[in-house]
C-alpha cells in the first residue's frame, strides 16, 4: 500500500524543500515515483476490438489496449504516462499524491446508489384483470371484459394506499394497470382520491401514471386527468398493419383508435402528458424504420424499442421464441443507427433503452429503471398490488403468478404488514441471491454498472434467479448493447455527440 | 461430430477458480471438466457446443479466456479490502448500514 506521508521527511522530496527554507514543494514533488501507486477496485471486459473496458465501482469506466491494461495490473506504468494521469483522475489507482481518492470514490459510489435508500418509489396497482383487446404477446393472461371478480376492490386499494405512503421514499409514482385500466375508472379514482387524502400530512411529490390502451377513452375520464393531472402511457407497436395484428380489438381498427385518441389525450393534458411504448414481436423485425416513422408522425420525442418478455401469452402462444437475441439486437442496432441519422438532419428523436444505458455511462447519479438496477428493483424500486390483493415485487412477478407460479409472491394486503412484506425472507433471499456483484461472471465484469439483475426474466427462465449469465439472453442483449454504444462513444465523432447529450 | 481438445495448464500460472470461471463464462461455446495432473497442474478437457467451432477454435477461446480470469483474480487479491472499506464507507452515513445490534445493549 502507498503509505500516508506521516512526517516532514516522508513529505519532502524536491531539491528546494530538501534545504528547509522553501515555501513550496519543488515540482517533483508531486510526481510519484514508478511503481508507487496501488489498485483501487475495478471490473474490467473484453471488447469485441480486443480492448478492455475498465469500470470502477462508481461507474467510471476507461478503455484500455491489453497490455496497458497488464502494465496497471502489474504496477508497471509510470508517472509520466498520459494514461497515468487519466487513471489517477477516474480512480483507477491512488498513490501519495492522491490520498483523498477513497473518499471521493466513496462518495462517488454513494450518489449513484442514492436511490437504495429512498425505497420505494413506484407502486402499480392492477385495478383490473379485464381487457378488451386481444393481444398474442399480452404478456398477462387476459379476462374477458365481463365485470365480475377481477376488478380490485376498494378495500384493497385502501390498504395499498396505505402501504405506499409507509414507503420511505420522498416521492411516489402511482401506476394503473390492467387488463385494461380504464375499465375500471371507478377504482382508478379511488386511488386518487385517497393518495391526495392521505398526502396532505405525508407532503410527498405523488404522480399518477394510467397504462391504458387508449381504446375506451371517453371525454369524462380525460377532464377528470386533466383535473388530476394524470399522465397517460399507452402501446403503439408501429404502422397501422402491425399494429392491428399485434394488438386485436374486436375486429375494428385499433391503429386509427389509438392514433386519434393519442391526439385528444394530448390536446388536453398537453404534449408531455403522453407517451407510448411499443413491443417487438417477429412481425416486427425488418420493420424498425418504419415504426420509428410512426412515432415521429404521431408526435413523440422517444421510442423505447422492447423486446418481447417470457410471460404470460408471450410463452404460451410461441411468440417468445419467434425470434432469437441476436436478431433483437440487430432490430436494435438498425432502429438506433436510423435514429442518429434522423438526428443529423435536424430531427430531435431519442430511444429510451440507450438514454438509460448512455445515463448510466456517463451521469454521475443512477437511474430508476427497474431493470438495469444492482440491487434488483423487486420490491424496492417497484412493487405491485394484483388486482385481487396479491403483492408482487415486480410487474413480471404477477406475470409468473398468471402463470400459475406464485415464486414471487411477497405477500396479501388481506393478511400481510408492512413490515412482513419488505423484511421478508423471501424478498431478501430474491435480492440478495440475483445481486449482480456476487453473482458468477457478473462480479468480475466490468459492465455490472450499466447493468442489471432482473431476478423475474432469469427465473422464467431457467427457475433460478441468478440464472447461468454465460446462457443468459438478458446479458446477451445488454451486453452486445453496451459495448456498441460504447464503442460509439468512443468514436468522439457527430453520432457519438448526438449519443452524449442523451446521457446528459 | 463436435470439436473436442484437451489443454494442460500450468498450475503455477492458473489457479483452478481462474480454469473453471474461464469454462463458466464460455458456457455458451463450450463444456469443460477440470482433472488434476500430477504435480503439473491440470488437464481440462473442452467440448464445442457449436458445430463451427474447431479444436483450434476452442484452445483460443479458453486461452484468451485463462488471461481475463487470471488479471480478475489478480484485481481482486489486490483490492478486494479496498472495495469492502469504500463500500462502508459510502453508506456509513445513508441509514442503510444500522449500529450493530450487539453494541447497542
Amino acid at each position: 500500500m502507498v503509505p500516508i506521508p506521516t512526517n516532514k521527511t516522508d513529505l519532502v522530496h524536491g531539491s528546494l524543500h530538501a534545504t528547509g527554507k522553501g515555501k513550496f514543494r519543488a515540482y517533483n514533488h508531486f510526481e510519484p515515483q514508478r511503481g508507487s501507486y496501488d489498485l483501487l477496485p475495478f471490473r474490467l471486459h473484453h471488447m469485441p476490438d480486443d480492448r478492455y473496458l475498465v469500470s470502477n465501482e462508481a461507474g467510471e469506466y476507461v478503455l484500455l489496449a491489453s497490455q496497458d491494461l497488464k502494465r496497471l495490473v502489474e504496477g508497471k506504468l509510470e508517472p509520466t504516462d498520459p494514461l497515468y494521469a487519466d487513471l489517477s483522475a477516474a480512480h483507477f489507482l491512488y498513490d501519495e499524491t492522491s490520498n483523498s481518492a477513497i473518499d471521493l470514490l466513496a462518495v462517488k459510489v454513494r450518489t449513484k446508489r442514492d436511490r437504495v435508500a429512498d425505497f420505494t418509489s413506484l407502486h402499480m396497482f392492477v385495478l383490473t384483470l379485464r381487457c378488451n383487446q386481444s393481444c398474442p404477446y399480452c404478456q398477462v393472461s387476459r379476462q374477458s371484459e365481463d365485470r365480475a371478480a377481477f376488478d380490485m376492490s376498494e378495500e384493497h386499494i385502501d390498504k395499498a394506499l396505505d402501504f405506499a405512503f409507509r414507503s420511505p421514499s420522498p416521492a411516489i409514482k402511482f401506476e394503473f394497470q390492467g387488463g385494461e385500466s380504464l375499465l375500471n375508472m371507478e377504482g382508478l379514482r379511488h386511488v386518487v382520491t385517497g393518495a391526495r387524502q392521505r398526502n396532505r400530512s405525508a407532503g410527498k411529490a405523488i404522480e399518477f401514471v394510467a397504462a391504458t390502451n387508449l381504446t375506451s377513452l371517453s371525454d369524462e375520464t380525460l377532464e377528470y386527468f386533466k383535473q388530476e393531472d394524470i399522465h397517460v402511457s399507452t402501446s403503439l407497436d408501429g404502422p397501422q398493419d402491425l399494429h392491428n395484428e399485434n394488438r386485436p380489438y374486436k375486429g375494428k381498427d385499433a391503429f386509427g383508435i389509438v392514433r386519434r385518441n393519442i391526439e385528444r389525450a394530448r390536446r388536453v393534458l398537453g404534449p408531455d402528458s403522453v407517451s407510448a411504448l411499443m413491443t417487438t414481436t417477429s412481425k416486427s423485425l425488418g420493420r424498425v424504420k418504419e415504426i420509428i416513422d410512426e412515432y415521429i408522425e404521431a408526435g413523440f420525442s422517444e421510442v423505447f424499442l422492447r423486446p418481447l418478455s417470457p410471460y404470460g401469452f408471450a410463452i404460451r402462444g410461441r411468440a417468445f421464441y419467434e425470434y432469437e437475441p441476436d436478431e433483437w439486437i440487430a432490430f436494435f442496432k438498425e432502429g438506433v443507427n436510423y435514429i442518429l441519422d434522423l438526428n443529423a438532419q435536424g430531427i430531435q428523436f431519442r430511444e429510451a433503452y440507450s438514454s438509460i444505458i448512455l445515463q448510466k455511462l456517463l451521469s454521475p447519479s443512477g437511474t430508476g429503471f427497474v431493470n438495469l438496477q444492482s440491487p434488483a428493483g423487486v420490491g424496492i424500486a417497484g412493487i405491485i398490488y394484483n388486482y385481487d390483493g396479491a403483492i408482487y415485487g415486480s410487474d413480471e412477478g404477477r406475470m409468473l403468478a398468471e402463470m400459475e407460479d406464485h415464486a414471487m409472491l411477497l405477500g396479501h394486503l388481506d393478511d400481510s404488514t408492512f413490515e412482513d412484506v419488505f423484511l421478508s425472507e423471501r424478498l431478501f433471499a430474491v435480492l440478495s441471491e440475483s445481486l449482480p456483484e456476487s453473482s458468477p461472471m457478473c462480479t468480475g465484469c466490468g459492465l455490472l454498472p450499466y447493468c442489471g439483475a432482473d431476478p423475474d426474466y432469469h427465473y422464467a427462465q431457467s427457475r433460478d434467479v441468478r440464472g447461468h449469465k454465460a446462457l443468459s439472453g438478458f446479458c446477451q442483449k445488454n451486453m452486445a448493447i453496451i459495448e456498441w454504444l460504447v464503442e460509439s462513444l468512443d468514436r468522439d465523432d457527430e453520432r457519438s455527440q448526438i449519443l452524449r447529450s442523451w446521457g446528459e | 461430430m463436435a470439436a473436442e481438445t484437451t489443454v494442460e495448464v500450468d498450475a503455477e500460472l492458473y489457479s483452478v477458480s481462474v480454469i473453471e470461471s474461464a469454462i463458466y463464462r464460455l458456457a455458451l461455446s463450450l463444456a469443460g471438466r477440470v482433472s488434476p495432473a500430477g504435480n503439473l497442474g491440470y488437464r481440462v478437457y473442452l467440448a464445442a457446443k457449436q458445430a463451427d467451432l474447431t479444436e483450434e477454435d476452442l484452445q483460443h477461446l479458453f486461452h484468451t479466456q485463462l488471461v481475463d480470469e487470471s488479471l480478475r483474480e489478480k484485481v481482486d487479491e489486490k483490492t478486494t479490502d479496498l472495495r469492502n472499506l469504500i463500500l462502508a464507507h459510502a453508506f456509513s452515513r445513508s441509514g442503510i448500514i444500522g449500529p450493530d445490534p450487539d453494541e447497542q445493549d
